[in-house]
């Protein structure tokens, strides 16, 4: 069992529903998302290109993450999924720099959206995140522990996001990447990433 | 600690954050709302949902809602001017604003104006509005600005419908002008569209190609992007016509003859031949060697091409006449205007043409259909100008010629309803009574006449092809002198629209919203025209109150992707967090202090007019009862005041009830007409939340399936209209340009072309999927999501062009207008846009004390001019493509 996630940029609109849907699932605070999405710009008028390209943990087979943590905080479980543990996290921050996809953050100091009032919404959730460890996308594995999709899957309004099992040949994800060639970004690196992209 | 959880709970709704009232389920925990996801059940968006749907939390939770009702007490007023609020109980902000309505409605209703923008909620303000208060005026922020004039009356004309889009589930080539429907880019974000679209391109390889000045969202997921001057698309079409008809010589004979007016035969004049007797347009047949009346059953053959003599005089067929008309538009003089080489036009023309595979047919559910599987899809991009009406027309005229109008593959109406017409085209049937300008409301221009004034206050009455010239409203309270308006606007009411930054020049607006003597806004926020009102509502949001038909036929997605139909109740997903109230409910207030919410029309039932009472006679509650409430077990008493939950209750029960003839009940009822099955209460919704079935091949494709209908590719009405206009604005003493009533398409160049040559570059504005709609700019969530991406906030400059002026990334530019108006912003350097184009985010340059929201970005509409001069005198539409000069601030 290795969960893993297929995003087909063909299908995605740079939208931002998952990004957003990611936020209000997890309620992260100002300035982080777990879930984003890159623009780029090729060629030359009026040959140019825009390419957009939604980014979330790679939740990689041998994450550089875990390795740099001094703690063990950083940890892969058994289904491939990576997490932070936030109690034994004390915020180094040498994974944030060691991501060579650049999908952790440092949740540095207490921050809200509203100067004035905490809303109910963050009240509730800003608990589930812990000053000063890093953080970022977990699969929304308590969701799928639930056998329900994470929240970037679930509202993709494109349907351009598919989510499920490496291992299982037969699975969604595995024939996608199969039949249309889908390919981890930056292979370079090693990290043998369980998130997978069909081209544009 | 972890949280006692004592409450867990997904309670279904409709959103309200643009016009497609997606399905919703929404997770209270505690009390609190913690999480909307789309409803799986529902085929208005299949389960999922936009950006903007989820930040609905973050307006709900906002610490910036207005929390109790508001009074001014500065009594001068402008733009940055404190109103200097004080609180006030909900009786006397009701009480103040009724006496004003009570007072103006005995006097002239027409000194009332009332502003909004919320397609959901027109259900219930326009009989409030037209029918019990009396007033004519309903202004909708957007309309004549976006959505307008050039697209609706086409949709009128061609499929009988208010919207039309394209049959994508069986399109395979859709050249998009100025649109973006599939990628959230339109004016709501379809969720189904966006589905639809993905599916037909992976699934089925739907080529896309996109005309667009700047390398937009759409442009951008599109097979070819072809980069175009702003406001040329007509010049475009009209070439692209022209190698159809005279180059290819491709064109569906068959439609031709059949389902457009192309048989028709025209004289000299440009009048159509006409038998003496009953007036019935002659065509041509061949065999016979004969004119006969179009709907002859012994026509044996329709003539499309040639001259023919009768009686000394010479005739041809419409299609003859079009097809020699266009010859003058070359690909040359095209190329010229557009800037986009002749070869592209030409080979889009062959690709177009070809895909759309004339003579092919497509069985669905055993019916057999032409497939027309190529066609064109446009907005506010395209028909955002003053040639806003040829230019939905030619695009139009391009579908029919393929035979691609109302057939699967081809440009679709939403919620179609033809009635025949004597001479054979297609009016609307009692399904659309939003007239949109066919046929031409002469009758509104004939009361002009005779009286020697106008009556709207937007000069609608001289738009007789057009609606949704709303913008003008700023220039009749401005100049009713000049426009011959005998009345001046009293009192305005303004729910959830913001004109003053969303119309155009916000001076424009200031000072004809200072003219007014009385406002009274209902609203989440004090946005920049609240700022001008007198009286604040402060309004529930959409998760703490009930709505209901917020899926009517004029919301775009009403018709949950073109094959379903659908209506949604809105209910409350928690109690409202402050002293709010719906804007239902404060318009039911209103009516009641202001004494029109009981009794019946006092006019006799054999002086109504249409089987109906004068406006302004009858209360609310029996308007309401005329409209949506056809079973007389359920119909509201005439001297109670009920709930809104009651309102909704009785309106359910009578789903199935209504008589259509009645005006706006038509907007929501035919679907289910007749049903029973569907006719349920408010506590039945409550739990299912909507009903939904399946549209038959007849009610989506009826052209070809119900027959003796025919669209229009030659206009004979157009100059008959335009002499009317001319004749009474004459008499009026009105300056007004009546040049493009003509009965073909021609080329209508926009103000922008003779703009001074120092002025070398254009502006447009866009909009995203996280922004569509409007009001983003106060939420958090979304501003997050703008400020994060590279260009929205910015003013994209293409990368040579500002090489050439001595520009780079991140200078702060003024933007000057050639009517001296300008914005301030900071560029972006793409290879992404043209090189004569600046392009900005829309919905941005906020003044009012928001954080986040002010100062943010730049406000596109503070540099268009709100004026007769620049809007399309046809279908009202204001012109978007202007000329600027920038330099460094």
């Amino acid at each position: 069992m290795r969960y893993g996630m297929v995003i087909d940029l063909k299908r995605c609109i740079n939208c931002r529903a998952c990004s957003i849907a990611c936020k209000m699932e997890n309620v992260t605070p100002p300035g982080i998302f777990w879930s984003d999405v890159l623009t780029f710009e090729s060629g030359k008028y009026p040959n140019v290109k825009k390419t957009f390209i939604p980014t979330l943990c790679m939740h990689c087979g041998d994450p550089i993450c875990v390795k740099v943590c001094p703690t063990g905080a950083s940890y892969k479980r058994e289904d491939g999924v990576v997490l932070v543990d936030y109690d034994k996290c004390f915020g180094c921050g040498y994974c944030v720099v060691a991501c060579p996809y650049q999908v952790r953050s440092l949740n540095e100091k207490s921050s809200q959206y509203f100067l004035s009032e905490l809303t109910p919404y963050e009240r509730r959730g800003y608990p589930l995140h812990k000053v000063g460890v890093a953080e970022k996308c977990n699969f929304c594995i308590e969701k799928v522990e639930k056998g329900e999709e994470p929240a970037c899957v679930e509202t993709c309004q494109a349907k351009a996001r598919y989510f499920g099992d490496l291992d299982d040949p037969q699975s969604e994800v595995s024939k996608l990447i199969r039949n249309r060639h889908g390919f981890q970004f930056h292979r370079e690196f090693g990290t043998d990433p369980s998130v997978y992209y069909l081209s544009a | 600690m972890k949280e006692e959880i004592f409450e867990d709970v997904w309670i279904p709704t409709a959103c309200n954050m643009c016009f497609a009232g997606c399905s919703l389920r929404v997770h209270r925990v505690n009390g609190v709302v913690i999480k909307i996801e789309g409803n799986l059940e529902s085929p208005n968006n299949l389960g999922r949902i936009c950006a903007k749907a989820h930040t609905a939390i973050m307006e709900l939770y906002s610490p910036y809602r207005i929390k109790v009702p508001l009074k001014r007490t500065n009594p001068e007023k402008g733009i940055g001017v404190d109103p200097k609020w004080v609180e006030i109980s909900w009786d006397e902000a009701l009480d103040i604003t009724a006496r004003k309505l009570k007072e103006i409605k005995a006097e002239d209703p027409r000194q009332f104006i009332y502003q909004d923008m919320d397609f959901q909620g027109l259900i219930v303000d326009l009989p409030w509005l037209f029918f019990a208060f009396g007033s004519p005026h309903w202004v909708l922020s957007g309309g004549g600005i976006q959505c307008g004039g050039g697209t609706h009356t086409a949709a009128e004309q061609f499929n009988a419908a208010f919207v039309e889009l394209p049959d994508v589930a069986h399109c395979k080539y859709v050249l998009q002008i100025g649109s973006g429907f599939g990628f959230g880019s339109s004016y709501g974000t379809s969720v189904l569209a966006t589905q639809e679209y993905a599916d037909a391109r992976l699934e089925r390889g739907m080529k896309i190609v996109t005309l667009e000045p700047w390398l937009s969202v759409p442009a951008a997921k599109a097979d070819e992007w072809i980069p175009i001057r702003p406001g040329t698309d007509l010049a475009f079409c009209l070439a692209m016509l022209n190698v159809l008809l005279n180059d290819l010589e491709i064109y569906d004979a068959e439609f031709l003859k059949k389902y457009t007016n192309g048989p028709y035969l025209v004289d000299k004049d440009g009048s159509f031949f006409r038998d003496v007797k009953e007036g019935k347009p002659l065509v041509w047949d061949p065999e016979d060697e004969k004119a006969k009346s179009f709907d002859d059953q012994n026509v044996k053959d329709f003539a499309l091409l040639g001259t023919y003599k009768i009686s000394d005089k010479e005739y041809k067929p419409a299609f003859q006449v079009l097809k020699e008309h266009v010859k003058q538009y070359t690909l040359q003089w095209a190329s010229k205007i557009t800037t986009v080489p002749a070869e592209t036009i030409k080979r889009i023309a062959k690709e177009f043409s070809e895909t759309a595979s004339i003579g092919s047919k497509i069985k669905i559910d055993g019916k057999e259909l032409p497939l027309r599987p190529a066609t064109i899809e446009y907005f506010k991009g395209a028909q955002g100008h003053k040639n806003s009406w040829w230019f939905c027309m030619t695009a139009n005229i391009i579908c029919a010629v393929v035979g691609g109008i109302g057939v699967p593959g081809g440009r679709i109406g939403f919620g179609p309803d033809m009635a025949p017409a004597p001479d054979g085209s297609m009016q609307r049937g009692p399904a659309h009574q939003l007239p949109s300008g066919y046929p031409p409301k002469l009758e509104e221009l004939e009361r002009v006449y005779e009286s020697g004034h106008i009556d709207r206050i937007d000069l609608g009455d001289l738009f007789p092809a057009g609606f949704d010239n709303c913008q003008l409203a700023y220039v009749g309270i401005l100049e009713k002198e000049k426009y011959k308006i005998p009345y001046a606007i009293k009192a305005m009411l303004i729910e959830h629209s913001n004109p003053i930054h969303s119309t155009g020049n916000k001076e424009i607006v200031a000072e004809a919203l200072k003219k007014i003597p009385f406002i009274a806004s209902i609203a989440l926020f004090i946005d920049e025209t609240t700022e001008f009102a007198d009286i604040v509502f402060p309004e529930s949001h959409f998760l703490e109150r009930y709505d209901f038909l917020v899926n009517n036929r004029c919301a775009w997605e009403a018709w949950a992707g073109k094959y379903h139909f659908i209506e949604t109740l809105r209910q409350p997903v928690i109690k409202p967090l402050y002293n709010t109230k719906s804007g239902w409910e404060i318009l039911i207030e209103l009516a009641d202090r202001a004494g029109f919410l009981f009794g019946a029309p006092k006019t006799p039932q054999e002086k109504w007019i249409n089987n109906m009472p004068p406006p302004g006679d009858g209360g609310y509650n029996w308007w309401l009862n005329y409209f949506y409430i056809g079973d007389p077990e359920n119909q509201l008493e005439l001297n109670k005041k009920y709930k809104v939950e009651e309102i909704i209750d009785r309106m359910g029960k009578s789903m199935s009830k209504c008589d259509l003839s009645r005006s706006i009940s038509a907007f929501v009822h035919p679907e289910w007409k007749g049903q029973d099955e569907f006719a349920h209460g408010i506590e039945w919704y409550k739990e299912h939340s909507f009903i939904t079935r399946k549209a038959t091949p007849e009610e989506i494709y009826p052209l070809t399936l119900k027959k003796g209908f025919r669209v229009p590719i030659y206009f004979e009405f157009m100059k008959k209209t335009g002499e009317k206009v001319k004749m009474t604005t004459e008499k009026l003493g009105i300056p007004w340009d009546t040049s493009s009533y003509v009965n073909l398409p021609d080329w209508f160049p926009n103000p922008a072309e003779s703009s001074p040559s120092d002025y070398d570059m254009y502006i447009v504005s866009y909009k995203t999927a996280y922004t569509t709609h409007g009001k983003s700019a106060f939420n958090v969530f979304l501003m997050e999501q703008m400020k994060k991406d590279p260009y929205f906030t910015k003013i994209t400059i293409n990368y040579e062009t500002a090489k050439r002026k001595g520009f780079k990334d991140d200078d702060e530019v003024w933007v000057e207008s050639v009517e001296g108006y300008r914005i301030k912003g900071r560029l972006k350097l793409s290879e992404g846009v043209h090189p004569e184009v600046l392009a900005t985010g829309s919905t941005l340059g906020h003044w009012v004390d928001i954080p986040d929201a002010k100062d943010t970005g730049t406000n596109f509409n503070e540099l268009i001019p709100i004026s007769v001069e620049d809007t399309d005198p046809v279908s009202g539409n204001m012109d978007l493509a202007r000329k600027v000069k920038i330099r460094k601030a």
